[in-house]
């Protein structure tokens, strides 16, 4: 009876481990591209942001706590505690500035589907936008044509002369103006322009109400590669 | 499986194992060095590491299932007649098996962690799995080249086993090696994570909060695995006593104490962004003694009653531990920069400063336990002679340092972080300062008249100046101990009162409502408290030994001896067998003074069939609250059935294994996840949840393990029981060693071969003859050496031994005198800081939507304090 169960038990270690080796190998050296873990460096980082939000508040909490209990003079309560706020509200701070670009695009996307003034969130800097120059519909900063009417956006007329030009020209083809790229556009206006073209999709999860617990799930959710 | 060549297949499966681990370690270092797409492959090469282990294991307990007495370790632990379960255990029965084993808890840990951190700390992962590889490299290596499990025995094979060693065959040697394996390599996990931390640089307190779980499931395993061990050789071993510096203990007992130091260090860190350096060293530490304690254990360089084979593994230990050392110096040299910490200790009276004082006293111990253990190996290096280190000499050492450790874990929790003021100080120690002095006062006055005297007679080792303020120690120790449990306990129950009345007045809860809550929400805080309360009641159960009991006495049938309360009549003999052994029990009644019965009882000899020359000496234990009363069978005549026996009455022992319960409820309590955790991600429960379920487990084993225990003799062969008239006899036979040459160790009051029969016969001669007990040592002294004394001599080169844990006394007031004038001459540069630099400073911030924020979160958190 059991050595038929550690002969069983003994079968089972040897697939398993001839199964784990083969993934290994196919992870680490197959063409099979692992989704998830590209870019996960940015929701590890903010995964120690939340922990460390979490620590100082239960910190500020436990404080408290002990000012109740009559350990500590109410004094040295408040000194602390200012300390540990203004701590908490720094980690808020970096936290907000790290989903701010996500936050805008999810603003833009609810208000164009719904058509109502989203209230912009505190800490997002909305990047400049392109104002169509055939319809005059505003469009978004990295759109090449006119939502509304087609318009290529990014050929631009000379602010001196009116002719138009290429969307990569630096100068005026017919005066010789410096012309404002959209490179250089980009650099004056959007804090982190970079984030801003993070996918629609990771996007649209976030809701503008309470993002920061949201964003919080998706950062400690596994990965996709782990789940396969 | 019949056709598989077991030992060959075995071998191989070794050698995959060590190339698995190597190739997993080569793709996480790869990861770890900007190829991330490889760490998915080390994680499964992980697993496969893993799963090849479980699969050398199932191969051995295989073998053994099947008596495949080619393979060298079965046919030497194991025979045909043991039942399974021992042949289950016998995996762990030796030195070759139990490395594997040892190996296979450490895939076991590995597996857990690389599941546990799906998703998170993506930048330490690699670093992490390389580490634990790389440990794993180092047994298959240890395994393969020096201890092989599956290696085959040169020429016939045997056609039945030697058998497992009779002392292992009991229930509590079934679970004492694999919980004390659970925590020494359990600090694996905690020591890759603080690597890694330490190889990427990210040093603030993201890896604080990924090794807190990982630790406390290690260090609970440990203090498990100890007191098991405890159980162990006061049920078994016969000697009644539950605690022997022997040197294997001790060598469970280091990472111990690191680690408790660390647990209390790191809140430091974990507030206030202190101690930064002091807590990565601190875990390295922790480790390496874990190996360090591994290598004295199985080297056989110290003479133990825990005999391992002498082998050449010794050797890989030490080149291990020198890698060990220099990479993990290195690291933390080349990472100094990161680890400096903005905020000082700002005053005396702060709980900071009662976790840097109660480190140094860990440390201390942890120091003077060390030196004195390797002490023989010192002296043989100096002196060129061993020396020995007994059981008394770290007693009169420890017993102050542990009443100071008490004194602290009753201090800390009654002062506030930062500093604390004279009023809230003094209304936090009125109650506990009024219990301990009432308690005092008790045990003074009312103590003597129930037979516990406060103040005990201790003799001091020598006459020399530390040794009788030593024994001035020892003579009080009672009393001390009992005032400071009563004082701990007063301010562990003042806490749970405090916190209670606030809970009541806030949401207007009753008491009962209130106390519930506050323990499960507040869990990390009062799960401590809990902690502190079964170290109290162990500290307890430690100071009745100061009372104990003893007597001995040869008894015809029918006859009855005084000891204490009891009368104890011996009945009669009794013989039973079973394919394993033979049992010659005594019954016999345990009465009270008035004589009605109290109980009945059976100690016995048990003679197994695979080692007839070593029969174990089962001892009978009734376990009551109060006392033990604790009954050896020494000998008894076949033809005139004359039993000698040794009664002992050791008052409150029970209150150790009741403080162990308390210990491991405590720890389960502060280590679990609140219920938020485990319904947001599943991913986190496992390792608390697994260590968790295993503490309960073997909580309730230790529950309903019967209360009467079977026990066996010392695990040398000779040790026994002496019949000692006197007291200058017992302090003469408990310092003189045996030096017949077979029995390491054994003093002559519990050493029974003939060598050691003939010299007390001698020594009692002497004395009769009126010669001074100091004289006689002296003289067994010149004759066989330092060694064959068990306290080492407070006089030339053997004074170094004394020197040094005066020297640890003196270097941890020098320590805090040190920060306490540091302190002085810090100003400003006071904030708590962080991992997200933000700056201290008290100037208040203008309001802003951040504290509303900030507010809202506060209150979302609510309950959970």
């Amino acid at each position: 009876m059991l050595p038929m169960f550690f002969t069983l038990m003994a079968t089972l270690c040897l697939v398993t481990a001839l199964f784990g080796l083969w993934q290994s190998l196919r992870a680490a050296f197959g063409a099979a591209k692992l989704a998830g873990l590209e870019g996960a460096g940015g929701s590890t980082q903010r995964a120690a942001l939340l922990d460390e939000k979490e620590a100082i508040l239960a910190n500020i909490k436990d404080l408290r706590f002990e000012y109740e209990c009559g350990k500590i003079s109410k004094g040295d309560w408040q000194t602390l505690d200012r300390q540990f706020r203004k701590q908490a509200k720094h980690v808020l701070r970096l936290l907000d500035e790290d989903i701010a670009t996500y936050r805008t695009e999810a603003e833009r996307i609810i208000q164009e589907r719904i058509g109502g003034d989203a209230t912009p969130y505190r800490g997002a800097q909305k990047p400049a936008g392109l104002t169509c120059h055939s319809c005059g519909k505003g469009n978004d900063a990295d759109a090449e044509w006119c939502k509304a009417c087609g318009t290529r956006l990014s050929t631009q007329a000379c602010s001196e002369c009116g002719t138009t030009n290429d969307p990569d020209a630096a100068f005026c083809k017919k005066c010789g103006h410096g012309l404002q790229t959209k490179k250089a556009a980009e650099k004056q206006s959007a804090s982190k322009p970079e984030k801003a073209s993070a996918s629609e999709a990771q996007a649209e999860q976030v809701e503008p109400g309470d993002g920061v617990d949201e964003a919080a799930s998706e950062a400690s959710e596994p990965s996709e590669g782990e789940k396969a | 499986m019949p056709t598989v060549d077991i030992p060959f297949f075995g071998t191989l499966v070794l050698s995959a194992t060590l190339v698995a681990a190597a190739y997993t370690f080569a793709i996480s270092v790869a990861a770890g060095r900007g190829r991330p797409q490889m760490l998915m492959g080390a994680r499964y090469g992980a697993y496969a590491t893993f799963a090849l282990v479980a699969l050398s294991v199932c191969l051995l307990a295989y073998a053994f299932q099947t008596h495949d007495f080619r393979i060298r370790y079965v046919a030497r632990y194991s025979d045909r007649s043991m039942p399974w379960w021992y042949l289950v255990t016998s995996l762990w029965g030796g030195q070759d098996g139990s490395l594997l084993w040892w190996s296979f808890l450490l895939a076991g840990w590995s597996f857990v962690c690389v599941r546990w951190m799906r998703g998170r700390y993506l930048e330490l992962q690699p670093w992490i799995i390389a580490t634990l590889m790389s440990i794993m490299v180092f047994f298959m290596i240890l395994m393969l080249y020096a201890a092989n499990p599956f290696s085959v025995s040169q020429g016939v094979v045997p056609a039945d086993g030697e058998g497992l060693n009779p002392l292992l065959q009991n229930y509590w040697m079934t679970i004492h090696p694999p919980t004390l394996y659970m925590g020494f390599v359990g600090w694996a996990v905690p020591f890759a994570i603080v690597v890694a931390a330490l190889v990427t640089g990210r040093l603030h307190d993201e890896w604080i909060r990924a090794v807190r779980r990982w630790v406390l499931a290690a260090w609970l395993f440990l203090s498990i695995g100890l007191v098991l061990g405890m159980v162990w050789s006061y049920e078994e071993l016969g000697w009644g006593g539950y605690w022997a510096w022997d040197p294997v203990e001790n060598a469970s007992f280091f990472p111990w104490l690191a680690g408790t130091a660390f647990l209390h260090s790191v809140m430091v860190q974990e507030r206030y962004g202190m101690m930064k350096v002091y807590n990565v060293a601190l875990l390295c530490f922790t480790y390496f003694l874990t190996i360090f304690g591994t290598f004295l254990t199985r080297s056989g360089l110290i003479a133990s009653v825990h005999s391992f084979a002498k082998t050449d593994i010794g050797n890989y230990f030490v080149g291990y531990m020198l890698v060990l050392g220099v990479v993990l110096t290195a690291l933390i040299v080349w990472r100094l920069p990161l680890l400096r910490s903005t905020y000082r200790i700002q005053s005396m009276l702060s709980r900071e400063f009662a976790f840097l004082f109660n480190n140094w006293i860990l440390l201390a111990m942890l120091f003077f336990v060390l030196i004195a253990t390797i002490y023989p190996m010192i002296s043989e290096l100096i002196n060129g002679e061993t020396a020995t280190v007994g059981p008394q000499f770290y007693n009169t050492w420890m017993v102050p340092f542990g009443l100071v450790f008490l004194f602290l874990a009753g201090v800390g929790p009654l002062i506030s972080w930062r500093k604390a003021t004279g009023k809230n100080l003094r209304k936090a120690f009125i109650w506990p300062t009024s219990a301990a002095l009432l308690t005092t006062a008790l045990h003074g006055f009312v103590g003597p008249m129930i037979g516990f005297p406060g103040i005990v007679a201790a003799d001091g080792l020598y006459d020399t100046g530390t040794a009788k303020f030593l024994a001035m120690m020892s003579a009080v120790a009672p009393i001390a101990s009992t005032t400071l449990c009563a004082f701990v306990m007063a301010t562990i129950i003042q806490e749970f009162w405090r916190g209670t009345a606030v809970r009541m007045k806030n949401k207007g809860e009753n008491p009962l409502v209130a106390l519930t809550q506050l323990t499960f929400r507040a869990r990390r805080r009062y799960g401590g408290y809990i902690v502190h309360a079964g170290m109290v009641m162990m500290y307890f159960g430690f100071t009745g030994a100061a009372y104990d009991i003893e007597k001995e006495a040869a008894l015809k049938t029918g006859e009855v001896m005084d000891i204490g309360s009891y009368k104890v009549r011996y009945d009669q003999p009794r013989m039973e067998s079973d394919p394993n052994k033979r049992m010659v029990f005594a019954d016999m009644t345990l009465m009270d003074t008035d004589g009605n019965e109290l109980d009945r009882m059976h100690p016995a000899k048990f003679i197994y069939r695979t080692h007839p020359e070593m029969p174990t000496t089962e001892v009978f234990i009734r376990m009551r609250p109060l006392e033990d009363v604790y009954v050896i069978m020494s000998t008894i005549d076949n033809r005139t059935k004359v039993g000698t026996f040794r009664v002992v009455v050791r008052p409150l022992v029970m209150w150790i294994w009741i403080g162990t319960m308390f210990l491991i409820f405590g720890t389960v309590l502060g280590a679990s996840p609140s219920l938020k955790e485990i319904l947001d991600t599943t991913v986190r429960r496992v390792p608390s949840s697994t260590g968790a379920w295993a503490a309960i487990l073997l909580a309730i084993g230790l529950t309903l393990a019967p209360n009467v225990g079977y026990a066996q003799a010392s695990s040398s062969s000779m040790a026994g029981t002496v019949e000692m008239h006197n007291d200058d006899e017992r302090k003469l036979f408990t310092r003189a060693l045996c030096m017949c040459g077979d029995c390491d160790r054994l003093t002559l009051s519990s050493c029974g071969c003939g060598w050691a029969e003939r010299k007390r016969a001698e020594f009692r001669a002497r004395m009769a003859t009126g010669e001074e007990v100091m004289s006689i040592l002296d003289d067994h002294r010149e004759t066989y050496g330092a060694a064959a004394i068990s306290i080492p001599s407070d006089k030339g080169t053997g004074r170094a031994m004394w020197a040094i844990p005066v020297a640890l006394i003196l270097m941890a007031v020098g320590g805090l005198f040190y920060f306490g004038n540091r302190r002085k001459n810090v100003n400003g540069g006071d904030g708590p800081s962080s991992g997200s630099g933000a700056s201290g400073g008290d100037e208040p911030e203008a309001h802003d939507e951040y504290d509303d924020q900030l507010d809202a979160e506060l209150n979302k958190m609510g309950e959970e304090l």
